[in-house]
Formats: structure tokens, C-alpha cells, sequence
């Protein structure tokens, strides 16, 4: 018993953590730890750590890793292109024109009476964002085994990267919404079918709500990839699916009243179907699909983190 | 300053990772309650802790601020895990390790270079990944540049460097790293030898200078035997010995024979042991500065006839360097149990580690032949070595300089 109690005084002078193990008791002592831990890093390396600590401040510390690894992102997907940045908008852009092909004029789909283009543009605003998060962030213990087992930094600085780099083609791509909407506005004859509402207020809580659950599903996605390889092939399909799965080539009218409660425990509903309301002033939403929505995202989100940070600890064992 | 308490490390044997779902459920369901029979679960455990392989078992160590320390030891011996735990790559299975300061780790140069960026894009990404803030790289930025040697190719992308531009770009940066506690692994192994010393030269003064704590991983002995205060050596995940250079380098040795041992034969003509010994039949494995040091070959000899032993000393890049044979100096070696004895200049080898290789033969048989009949060390004392570069000749000239006036005109 006594080496260890002596190892115990010689840690508390010597880190916060160990100090707070021993109990809150000494208020005093605990603010001279907190000034400790501003003049310099202390690391307490330890087996079994309770796994529902997560570090915040240690992110904030690495923003300039955070913010390069965004700039790589970008920089490398379009170094040697000859249409650079372009392809932001191109794909949308044929994504949209095949839709409105395909499903509006050849299978009929209505678009609740605003123009195809904008209709299903709106839809894979929100979608694309999504779906580039979701298969960046599912991706990171497989996509970046050789760095994890090589340098220490925060691992949801990778995830965050991609949610940041998500945002940038989100943006563009909303200009881009932006510029057909006014041309269709001034020169199509459907000027008056659509336009903004004051919904649009809720514009960064509908978005925030996205990338919740991008980064969620996300996460999720990619701890259960890092134990159980079969996932990788999994993600592209799922992706897939669930774009269909989603109201982005119809409009939610089409589904029949009673199966909204069905629908609505998938998030993406609410979220594409508000993105119209607010930007299109087009769509069908009521709390019961919104409610459910909101609560599978949080629920989603917390639960992502926890099993991220669960795995990320030991992640470089398995690989 | 560091503090390592009981730090164990364990893998599980087999397909690791890929633990089955039927474990997996069968874990679940101990954990809900709804437990087997005693006897089974007991046995069950047994099981478990039969396929675990410790990779680090209860390491412990405190190292103050300013220490350099070696890791040395065999591939597998437990450096890289307890480097990787240091640097939090992964966690300890048990036991903790409290690291108080900065820690960079530098177990690769060049983490998280991109082929597209280029060399200044590359720089303030790999010092971000290592720990660096914006600011720092771009005070240390014109250093960098300088001290890499690819100057005018900074805004090219890196894919079109040479691989020794990449590698120096890299060192570079690495090199300007200001941590309280720096990590190294072998990563001074790859790039031109040149630059590499450069790289070692300037983590030594870094840490002389500056107060610095390292922790040092090589398979380099002189360079451990030139940059460290102080050694671990590592053997099975155990720390066996804990000691300053030249005693952990010397006990490295012991086991390293030990266990590779030499292909002896039993009977006929043979050589029953070869080793080096002092003036005062000391035996050694490394050789550091002693004055007089004797190769002895203990041999059996059944037949004498013109039988003959040679053998030659070669370095760890398997150059020869002194070859010799007994007929050179003795008329004949008689019949017998007998030791061979002759003085090797080991005064003028550089630091390295050295093997013997020999033959017994006679006109008509080769009687006993290996490759490796003995190995040992040199830690030599010259101007160059001390500050980590090696000499480009095989041996040093141990020669007294003088100086002469010289008369104008």
C-alpha cells in the first residue's frame, strides 16, 4: 500500500486528471491544477479510460490542421483539371437535367408545380451535402489507417474536415441554386409558382440539423467499418438507397398520408422537404414527420460520437 | 518529463481485429447475465488469456527533463509499441504513463504529404499533422527551406521532387519541430546517409542545447552510443535493463549471441568458440577503447595435416576488413585442444558492429566453415563520430598529426 499512495502525491501536483480522480473536494487546489493545464500540456496516458470523455478544447488546439487539411482537400481534388472548381457546379447541374429527363418527363413524377430544375436541384442540394459527408466521414479509419498509425492529433479533426469541405461545395453550390432561381423567376412564364418564404429563418437550424446527422451517421458508419470490413462495400449502395428512400425525385405528396410516420425516421425527409418549404415555398410537412426526425438526428449524433471516440482509441490495433 | 508505471501492452494472437460474431454475441450475452455453468466460463477465460501475446509487460521508467534515452532491442522487442503508446497512437492494455510538455512523435517524415501540394503547401500541412500551429511553420518557414537544400523547387508540386528532395523536405521540417518531448522512431533510416547525419546532428544539439526530453528508437549503436544519456533495452516486451549506453549496448550483445548462437559442430576438426578478450583475458563484446584486444579461436584438432585457419572481420555493410590465416606465422597447428590467439587492431575500426567469419581446412577438406563464428561491437573515440557522422573509410588512421612551419619564399 505505501509505494502507492506515494505515487499518488506525486501525481496530483502533477496532473488535473489524477486530481479530479482523487475527488473535488479542495476546491483550491483544483484552480491551481486549471492554471497548470493553460501553461502547459500534460498527457496521462492510461489503460481503460472512461470513454465518455471527449476532449473539445484539443480540437480547438489543432483548428490550423483542421483548416489544412480542408485547403488539401479542395487543392488536390482540382489540381490537373482543366475545369478546376467547375465540377462543383457541373455535376448538380446534370445531375438535375437527367432527373428532370428521366423522371419528370419520361415516368411523370410531379414536382408540385414548380419547375423540375429547381425542384430537384433543391432536393440534391441537401442530399449531395449529405451524401458527400456521409461517405467522407465513413471513410476515415479506412481511409486514413497509414496516418492514424503514424502521428497523434484529435481523429475528429478528420470527420470535421470533410463535414468543412461539405460545406464549401454546399455553398457553391447554392449560388449556383441561386442563379437559376432568379432566371427562372424573371424569364419562364412559372415565375409565380414558386418562390422564398419566411421560413427561410430557419434556414441554419434545417442545416445544422444536416450535418448533425451526416457527421452522426457518419461516425457511426465508420467505426463499425473499422471492426467489420464488409461495410466498406456497403456504403456506396447505402447511399444509394437511400437516396431513393428519400424525397428528392418526388415530392412527398406522393406518399400516402398513413405512411409518414414510416418515413419520418428518416431524417433526410424532413430535411429535403424543409429545404423546398423554405426555399421553393413548395411541400408537405407537419410535426409528425419533423419530430421523429429531430430526435433520430440527436440521437444519432450522441450516439456516433461515443462509438468514435470508443474506437478510435485502439482503431490501430486492428488494422 | 515523463513518468511510465507498469505499461503493458497485449495483443490477441490470430486473425487480429476480426474477432468472430459469435464471440462477439457470446460476449454480449456474459455481459446481459446469462452466464453458462462456472466450470465452462472458467475455462472459457482460459482460453482468452492463452491467445493474448504481451508486447510490452510492465514497463516502468521515469525520465527527467534534458534525458536522451535509447530504445534498443531485437525486431518485436516492444520499442515501437511503447513509442506508439507514448505518442497515443494506441493505448496500454494496463498500467499508465503521465508525459508533462509538448510531445511531438516522429515515427515516419512525411505523414500526410500529398503528391499534388506542393513543397510549401506540404510543409505547413506535415507541421500541422505533427503538432505545429500556422505560426510556427511560418517562422520556421525560410529555416526549412534553408536547411532542406530544395530551395528554388519550393512551390513545385512534391511529386515532382526526387526522392531525396522529398526526404529532405520532410526531415526538414521534422527537424524544426519544438517540443518539450520528442519521440523517434527508426526514421533516420531511409534518405541519403549524408543528410540523414545532418538531421541526427541537429536533434542532438536541439536536445543539448535546449533542454529538451527524447526518447530515441535505433538499430544504428553508434548513433544510440553518440546521442544518448541513457539506454533501455527492450527483450520480449520486458524491460530488461535500464542503464547508461555503453552497459545496455554491451548486454544487448550478450543476448543477441546468445540466442543466434554459432553453428558448431561436435566432433572432428572444429572450432569450439571464438570471442575477444582483454590483456587480462576479460572476454568483450564491445570494444571501447581498450589498448590491446586478442581473437581467440578455441579449437579441436584431430589431424594436423598442413591444416590451416583463416579467418576474415567484416563490417555491418559485409565489407571485409582484416583477413588473416595461422599458416602465415606458424609452421604447422598441432594436434589437440588448443586456443589460437592473435592481437586484432581494433584501434583503427569505426564504431559498428562487426562479424568473424572463418574456415579450418587442409589441402584435401574444409573441416568446419561459419559465417558467423563470433560478433562483436566497436564505440570508437574520434572527432567525427562524437557529433554522429561516420567516416567514409573503412578503418581510421590512427596517425599523429603534426605541424611544421613553412617558410615563405
Amino acid at each position: 500500500m505505501a509505494p502507492k499512495s506515494r505515487t499518488k502525491t506525486r501525481i496530483s501536483w502533477f496532473c488535473q486528471e489524477e486530481a479530479n480522480d482523487q475527488g473535488r473536494q479542495h476546491d483550491q487546489g483544483s484552480l491551481l491544477t486549471d492554471k497548470m493545464e493553460t501553461s502547459t500540456q500534460c498527457y496521462v496516458i492510461k489503460a481503460n479510460r472512461n470513454w465518455l470523455r471527449f476532449d473539445w478544447r484539443e480540437i480547438w488546439r489543432y483548428r490550423d490542421l483542421l483548416f489544412l487539411l480542408v485547403r488539401r482537400d479542395f487543392v488536390s481534388k482540382y489540381k490537373q483539371t482543366i475545369l478546376g472548381p467547375l465540377w462543383f457546379v457541373i455535376q448538380p447541374i446534370i445531375m438535375t437535367l437527367v432527373f428532370t429527363l428521366v423522371f419528370n418527363r419520361l415516368a411523370n413524377l410531379p414536382t408540385d408545380n414548380v419547375p423540375p430544375m429547381l425542384f430537384y436541384f433543391c432536393g440534391l442540394l441537401a442530399w449531395n451535402y449529405f451524401s458527400q459527408s456521409f461517405v467522407g466521414i465513413g471513410s476515415t479509419f479506412t481511409g486514413h489507417a497509414h496516418l492514424f498509425s503514424k502521428v497523434y492529433f484529435p481523429r475528429m479533426i478528420i470527420p470535421l474536415s470533410y463535414l468543412l469541405s461539405g460545406l464549401i461545395t454546399f455553398t457553391i453550390q447554392l449560388v449556383c441554386f441561386a442563379i437559376i432561381y432568379v432566371y427562372l423567376k424573371i424569364f419562364s412564364g412559372s415565375g409565380n409558382t414558386f418562390g422564398i418564404t419566411i421560413g427561410v429563418l430557419l434556414f441554419p437550424l434545417v442545416f445544422l440539423q444536416l450535418s448533425f446527422l451526416s457527421i452522426g451517421v457518419g461516425l457511426w458508419f465508420t467505426s463499425l467499418t473499422a471492426k467489420y470490413r464488409d461495410l466498406v462495400h456497403v456504403l456506396q449502395f447505402l447511399t444509394q438507397v437511400w437516396l431513393y428512400a428519400t424525397p428528392v425525385i418526388y415530392p412527398i405528396s406522393k406518399i400516402p398520408a398513413s405512411w409518414h410516420w414510416l418515413v419520418s425516421f428518416n431524417p433526410m425527409v424532413s430535411i429535403v422537404e424543409s429545404f423546398r418549404i423554405m426555399l421553393l415555398g413548395a411541400g408537405t410537412l407537419n410535426a409528425q414527420i419533423i419530430l421523429p426526425s429531430i430526435v433520430v438526428t440527436l440521437t444519432v449524433l450522441t450516439t456516433g460520437i461515443l462509438i468514435f471516440n470508443r474506437v478510435q482509441r485502439t482503431f490501430i490495433d486492428t488494422v | 518529463m515523463i513518468e511510465v508505471e507498469g505499461l503493458s501492452k497485449s495483443y490477441r494472437f490470430g486473425q487480429i481485429g476480426a474477432k468472430t460474431l459469435q464471440e462477439e454475441f457470446s460476449n454480449i450475452w456474459r455481459r446481459i447475465g446469462f452466464r453458462n455453468s462456472d466450470g465452462l466460463d472458467q475455462e472459457e477465460e482460459k482460453n482468452r488469456s492463452n491467445k493474448l501475446f504481451w508486447a510490452l509487460r510492465d514497463v516502468s521508467f521515469t525520465l527527467e527533463q534534458g534525458e536522451i534515452l535509447g530504445l534498443i532491442g531485437k525486431n518485436g522487442a516492444g520499442k515501437s509499441t511503447l513509442l506508439k503508446i507514448l505518442s497515443r497512437i494506441t493505448e496500454p492494455t494496463q498500467g499508465e504513463a503521465r508525459l508533462l510538455g509538448r510531445v511531438s512523435s516522429l515515427l515516419e517524415v512525411g505523414t500526410g504529404f500529398h503528391p499534388d501540394l506542393t513543397g510549401r503547401e506540404n510543409a505547413y500541412l506535415n507541421g500541422a499533422i505533427l503538432g505545429m500551429t500556422k505560426d510556427e511553420v511560418s517562422r520556421k518557414f525560410d529555416e526549412i527551406v534553408e536547411f532542406s537544400e530544395v530551395g528554388p523547387f519550393i512551390d513545385t508540386p512534391v511529386k515532382r521532387y526526387s526522392s531525396g528532395m522529398y526526404v529532405r523536405l520532410a526531415f526538414a521540417i521534422a527537424a524544426h519541430l519544438e517540443p518539450d518531448i520528442l519521440l523517434v522512431d527508426e526514421v533516420l533510416a531511409v534518405g541519403d546517409i549524408a543528410f540523414q547525419k545532418k538531421c541526427l546532428g541537429k536533434i542532438g544539439e536541439i536536445s543539448r542545447g535546449e533542454g529538451r526530453t527524447i526518447i530515441f528508437v535505433s538499430h544504428n549503436l553508434s548513433s544510440i552510443k553518440s546521442l544518448c544519456s541513457r539506454v533501455l533495452l527492450l527483450d520480449e516486451g520486458k524491460l530488461i535493463c535500464d542503464s547508461d549506453p555503453t552497459k545496455a549496448i554491451q548486454e544487448y550483445h550478450n543476448r543477441l549471441l546468445k540466442k543466434e548462437g554459432v553453428d558448431l559442430k561436435t566432433e572432428g576438426t572444429r572450432f569450439e568458440e571464438v570471442y575477444l578478450c582483454d590483456e587480462n583475458n576479460e572476454r568483450l563484446q564491445l570494444v571501447h577503447g581498450e589498448k590491446r584486444v586478442l581473437l581467440n579461436f578455441e579449437i579441436v584438432v584431430e589431424k594436423s595435416n598442413s591444416l590451416n585457419l583463416g579467418f576474415t572481420v567484416f563490417n555491418d555493410e559485409d565489407i571485409g576488413i582484416f583477413s588473416s590465416c595461422a599458416l602465415d606465422s606458424m609452421n604447422e597447428i598441432p594436434v589437440g585442444r588448443h586456443t589460437l590467439q592473435l592481437p586484432l587492431p581494433t584501434e583503427i575500426l569505426p564504431s559498428g558492429s562487426y562479424r568473424v567469419e572463418g574456415a579450418l581446412w587442409d589441402p584435401y577438406k574444409v573441416h568446419h566453415q561459419s559465417d558467423h563464428l563470433s560478433a562483436f561491437n566497436v564505440v570508437a573515440e574520434n572527432t567525427l563520430e562524437i557529433k554522429g557522422f561516420k567516416p567514409k573509410g573503412l578503418v581510421l588512421l590512427r596517425a599523429d598529426w603534426r605541424h611544421k612551419e613553412r617558410t615563405s619564399g
